[in-house]
């Protein structure tokens, strides 16, 4: 029986067409002239706090400004690795011992199996798990977390043994605006807070961990030969006219033409800066990494358009004589130039735009080299 | 005996904190899911120590709630809001409504009272080990339809017709005391969110410490204690012992909701369900402080709950303990009083430190309290306290050995 | 910066911050920061919970936000609230809740189903309002009864989603109100902005759940504002139920003066019912932002939202968007946190 909740989640945005073409109009300026003042590529401010749970292994929360909040948890277990493995090694036969024993290079043929070790799951009030939208957020963030293919190497403990990795996300509020933003952010902190325990045991033995739990490691460590290693954040983006908007508010997607979710990490330190004599200043900002782009379908697809005062049937009400024929009317509303009236933005997304969009994602000043900044410094 | 580095499990090479001579905890939950390892969550509780100090394993008397800790207004988009914590149980509710459903005439709130619809949402986090809800859940729909059908009787429903007030319950963490966590996380939210109640809706758990064996006909003047009902169950006691979670309505003794999911001698059930009323009577006050408080210190009595249950449960504080062996070291770094789990002290090298020992899956940070006199250095120090995961407060009772 | 991420607030304890340092003196109790949880309670007494007696005598009579037993003198409160005594009227007003319509009052609402002689409206409120068919002014001030052609162009006035602003004529028994636009003040709206300072989407600040904040009724709820410069003039609906409107004012013949209603087809417009925006200047929508950000800044500190407090802030944050111009800053035209305080704490010296 859908809940009340699921029916006020499945409600669309309403906005008047008055409004939706005054939003428009404002946003397609050069400079864009958002509803709240903000320019272009800045955030809403947010609040944020990194391990609250100490049930889990890693925690966060984030509250975005317009109310919205997520908690994400991230639980690490220890799990039997697939006999899949061995079995493929036989098939091939190679010799088993001196490759394990090198290291974590040649595994190449496991790749396969070692994807389900991270597991990612969206709740979302008024959704049901199997629901379009949560199975569609939790794989945009797994996809993300497992493209860079170094969590698999952190997640390794020996041959017969591995890490699992589980990540769980509440939304607390109603989705308001897309959430995808504020749970890759949660899902960013809570990773970088999350602590596995201390490996005892050495080698193809059963693994044997320390009760000591301030000897556990950070999963993402912060200094150190491997420092550098960030998890992804997922952004929106979205473009109107000319302009690219960052952290769109529920009224900016409503007019968005287009709905961008940007992927992106900082690569790690090459082996050879590490090894190097000089020394990889962390500091010193780089170029992001493009995980991956994906568009989602602009809620403005699903407004109705406004109708203008020249064919409305309202105005002129006794007089039928002058209202437009339909086929009059077909091509006024057809036509290009609808000027103030609001209709829903039809055709994708442009090719420079998209350019424009990686470009200042994931330039050295961009964008996102500010929200990794921004998140490495909480908590 | 504790030897530096604790006792040695004779089964395995793990190290174990404990309290007495037998095992009473496992490993850190987080190590815990390594099937390797024999001795899992699966031991037994240990409840022997308790006719000895009459101190349950968090160190608590048989009549002692766990902290509670709780916030309402947490969310500012939401209609109402609350935050409650018990002991390590984490709850967020949020309410939205009363509101009138965007459907004509609409599934629910087409009566001429309100409709009230909860939602609970486990966490995959919220336990020992990761589970992912399942949908359809009987014991979940269950406790929905026990706070869903409590507050339609306490909530004034004839005031709204036609509208639906949703409720929606976070679960963050699971240390027993479920439902009675949910329940005054609702009764929280719905009084932010402004709907009229006759009286506050609170709940919590009582249990008893021996199933099977009737109460006795009188109380004999060697009684130790060992059949007292308990109060605010842990999860690893209700794990083990039978327990009811009941609810009642303001202060008085009116029971709105009782529920038992286990087995016990029917004589047990009249001192079980007391022990519950008065501890409901307790929540109720406390609830009622936060709502009483100033609007800028809408904060948990914290400091209130723990001067009036922890000071009559250890007498004693680490400076005076010290003190009054002779020691002549200065003594350790000043402790404030707050109750959280238990922990274990550790002499080393001269180093006294509180290792918290996990109860439940719970972990806080190790506090180093201070060096002692080389004369004590080595000595046996056997005992328990209790000890905030800020790290700075700590209550304990026990002696050199 | 582009992203601003702040700490949580911490969970105040009662007494000082400062309890880093907690006293212990030798009897082992914890000193409560000079503050004992009493002296806490007592100040603020006037704060009533639910099933809290408020009086056991009978003379006084029990409203809103009370309950009271058969039988019984005793009135027990049923809300969180601070009491009112009214003569001897007894109620409890609440701390936080729902909108509730009062005749009289001027709302801004939208619209959520159409049915098929009336709309229903949204208004913040339990139970949704509605808008008779009857009680909607016909385009060109036609006075003449609703024929079976209007039913069927009903959504040629009023559509799902649009925006209007009403009054409240009437309330039913259940407390759902019935609205009208027969005034030329009240009516469709566009060329303008939309927010809402209650409810999902808007916030009502970290202020601990106490409602300072939030529109207030006073005398005028919708007003206009000059703006300098290019900006032209801007009207500003507040409604009651937390719902605002921001708008360019479009240079009118018409005079505000209550106009007769047999000389209405010469005043009302043939295009009320219409979608279409005006042109809007650039200028135009910053300060429609400005207005917007300086009454969510209102709201997040906890200041009544009314015409005079909206039209201080707004001068105060021109004010401060100078300064910070000629110390060579440049504007930054978002005002949230550290500035948004500022403005308030001016408009608040500024209105006393």
């Amino acid at each position: 029986m859908p809940t009340q909740a699921s029916i006020n989640a499945q409600a669309q945005v309403f906005l008047s067409p008055a409004e939706l073409s005054y939003l428009h109009s404002s946003l397609t300026l050069n400079p864009a002239i958002r509803p709240d003042g903000r320019s272009s590529t800045q955030f809403r401010p947010l609040v944020a706090e990194a391990d609250i749970l100490s049930n889990a292994n890693g925690s966060a929360r984030v509250c975005f400004a317009d109310g919205t909040e997520a908690v994400a948890g991230v639980k690490i277990e220890v799990e039997k690795t697939q006999d899949a493995w061995k079995a493929a090694d036989a098939a091939l036969d190679v010799d088993d011992g001196e490759e394990y024993e090198e290291g974590r290079g040649s595994r190449r043929k496991a790749d396969l199996s070692e994807d389900v070790w991270v597991e990612t799951h969206v709740e979302i009030p008024g959704y049901r798990e199997d629901d379009a939208l949560p199975v569609f957020l939790a794989g945009i963030l797994t996809e993300a977390l497992l493209a860079s293919g170094e969590l698999k190497q952190r997640l390794f403990i020996n041959r017969r043994f591995h890490w699992k990795l589980y990540v769980d996300i509440l939304l607390l509020s109603q989705p308001l605006s897309y959430p995808l933003p504020l749970l890759s952010l949660t899902t960013h902190l809570a990773l970088l807070s999350a602590r596995v325990p201390l490996l005892i045991s050495q080698g193809e033995e059963d693994p044997l961990f320390s009760d000591d739990w301030a000897a556990a490691t950070l999963l993402y460590p912060r200094t150190g030969a491997v420092a550098g290693d960030k998890p992804p954040i997922t952004l929106l983006v979205v473009t109107i006219g000319e302009n690219i908007i960052f952290d769109p508010s529920k009224d900016e997607l409503a007019v968005a033409e287009s709905v961008v979710a940007v992927s992106l990490d900082e690569p790690s330190i090459s082996p050879a800066a590490r090894s190097g004599k000089q020394k990889a200043n962390p500091q010193s900002r780089r170029n992001l990494r493009l995980l991956s782009l994906r568009t989602i379908d602009p809620p403005s697809h699903l407004t109705s358009s406004g109708v203008p005062t020249s064919l409305g049937m309202e105005t002129g009400a006794d007089d039928f004589g002058t209202a437009a024929t339909s086929s009059e009317a077909i091509v006024a509303r057809e036509g290009l130039d609808r000027g103030e009236v609001w209709s829903p933005p039809r055709g994708g997304l442009k090719r420079n735009m998209v350019v424009k969009i990686i470009k200042e994602c994931t330039s050295e000043e961009g964008v996102g080299q500010e929200v990794i900044r921004a998140l490495a410094a909480v908590g | 005996m504790i030897d530096e580095r604790g006792d040695r499990c004779p089964g395995c090479t793990k190290w174990y904190w404990y309290q007495s001579a037998s095992h009473t905890f496992t490993d850190s939950s987080r190590t815990q899911s390594s099937s390797q390892h024999l001795h899992s969550s699966r031991m037994p509780l240990d409840t022997s120590s308790y006719t000895l100090s009459q101190l349950r394993l968090d160190g608590r008397r048989w009549n002692e709630l766990r902290r509670i800790h709780a916030q309402i207004s947490t969310h500012a988009a939401a209609d109402g809001s609350s935050y409650l914590e018990m002991g390590n149980t984490k709850v967020v509710c949020t309410v939205t409504g009363p509101a009138e459903g965007r459907r004509a005439g609409g599934q629910g709130g087409g009566g001429d009272v309100l409709d009230v619809r909860v939602e609970i949402g486990l966490a995959g986090f919220s336990g020992v080990e990761r589970r992912r809800q399942v949908r359809g859940d009987k014991r979940i729909f269950e406790m929905a339809h026990t706070i869903t059908e409590s507050l339609n009787r306490t909530l004034l429903t004839n005031l709204f017709p036609r509208s639906t007030l949703s409720i929606s319950l976070h679960v963050l963490s699971q240390d027993g005391s479920l439902l009675a966590a949910l329940i005054n996380a609702a009764t929280l939210a719905c009084v932010d969110a402004g709907v009229p109640m006759k009286d506050y809706l609170v709940a919590c758990t009582a249990g008893c410490m021996s199933a099977g064996a009737p109460p006795p006909p009188q109380v004999k003047a060697d009684d130790d204690g060992s059949n007292d009902p308990i109060l605010d169950l842990t999860a690893l006691e209700e794990q083990e012992l039978p327990f009811l979670t009941v609810a009642t309505v303001g202060a008085e003794d009116k029971v709105a909701a009782l529920v038992i999911e286990s087995r016990f001698h029917a004589g047990r059930l009249d001192e079980m369900l007391a022990v519950g009323v008065d501890g409901c009577k307790r929540v109720k006050e406390l609830v009622d402080e936060v709502m009483n408080m100033a609007p800028k210190s809408r904060a948990s009595v914290r400091r209130a709950q723990l001067t009036r249950t922890i000071t009559d449960a250890f007498a004693v504080k680490l400076r005076d303990l010290i003190w009054s062996r002779g020691a002549t070291a200065t003594p350790p770094i000043r402790l404030a009083l707050v109750a959280r789990p238990r922990v274990a002290l550790h002499c080393s090298g001269g180093i006294f430190r509180l290792i918290p020992v996990p109860v439940g899956g719970c972990a806080c940070r190790a506090l180093a309290v201070g060096r002692l006199d080389a004369r004590l250095k080595g000595a046996h120090w056997q005992g328990f306290g209790t000890m905030g995961s800020d790290g700075r407060a700590v209550a304990i009772e026990g002696g050199f050995t | 910066m582009p992203i601003q991420i702040l700490p949580p607030a911490p969970a105040i304890s009662l007494g000082n911050e400062g309890a880093q340092a907690v006293d212990i003196d030798d009897e082992g109790d914890v000193d409560m920061g000079g503050l004992s949880l009493k002296t806490a309670l007592e100040s603020h007494a006037a704060i009533v919970t639910p099933g809290e007696v408020i009086t056991d005598d009978p003379q006084w009579m029990r409203g809103h936000g009370t309950t009271q037993e058969e039988g019984e003198y005793a009135i027990c409160s049923t809300l969180a609230g601070t009491l009112i005594k009214t003569n001897k009227l007894l109620s409890v007003a609440p701390l936080r809740a729902r909108y509730r319509p009062s005749i009289g009052d001027l709302l801004v609402g939208r619209i959520v189903q159409v049915q098929s002689r009336r709309w229903l409206v949204d208004v913040a409120a339990p139970l949704l309002a509605q808008l008779q068919i009857a009680a909607i002014n016909l385009p060109g001030g036609t006075l003449r009864k609703r024929t079976a052609v209007d039913e069927l162009n009903i959504r040629s006035f009023f559509s799902e989603g649009d925006l209007l602003v009403a009054e409240v004529q009437a309330l039913y028994q259940d407390g759902s109100a019935v609205l009208h636009t027969r005034s030329l003040k009240y009516g469709k709206l566009r060329n303008g902005y939309f927010m809402s300072v209650s409810g999902a989407g808007g916030s009502l600040g970290p202020s601990g759940g106490r409602k300072k904040g939030g529109v207030v009724r006073s005398r005028r709820q919708m007003f206009t504002m000059t703006t300098p410069g290019a900006g032209g003039e801007l009207d500003v609906i507040l409604g009651v139920n937390g719902y605002v409107w921001i708008a360019m004012r479009i240079g009118d013949t018409t005079e505000e003066k209550d106009v007769g209603f047999n000389r209405m087809e010469e005043v009302v417009g043939k295009e009320m019912y219409s979608s279409q925006n005006a042109s809007i200047p650039a200028a135009t929508r910053r300060e429609i932002a400005r207005v917007a950000a300086v009454i969510k800044a209102l709201v997040e500190v906890g200041v009544r939202v009314d015409e005079d407090m909206v039209v201080k802030a707004y001068e105060a944050s021109l004010e401060l968007d100078m300064d910070a111009e000629m110390d060579g800053y440049g504007t930054t035209e978002f005002i949230g946190g550290e500035r948004a305080r500022q403005i308030v704490e001016i408009a608040l010296e500024r209105s006393k």
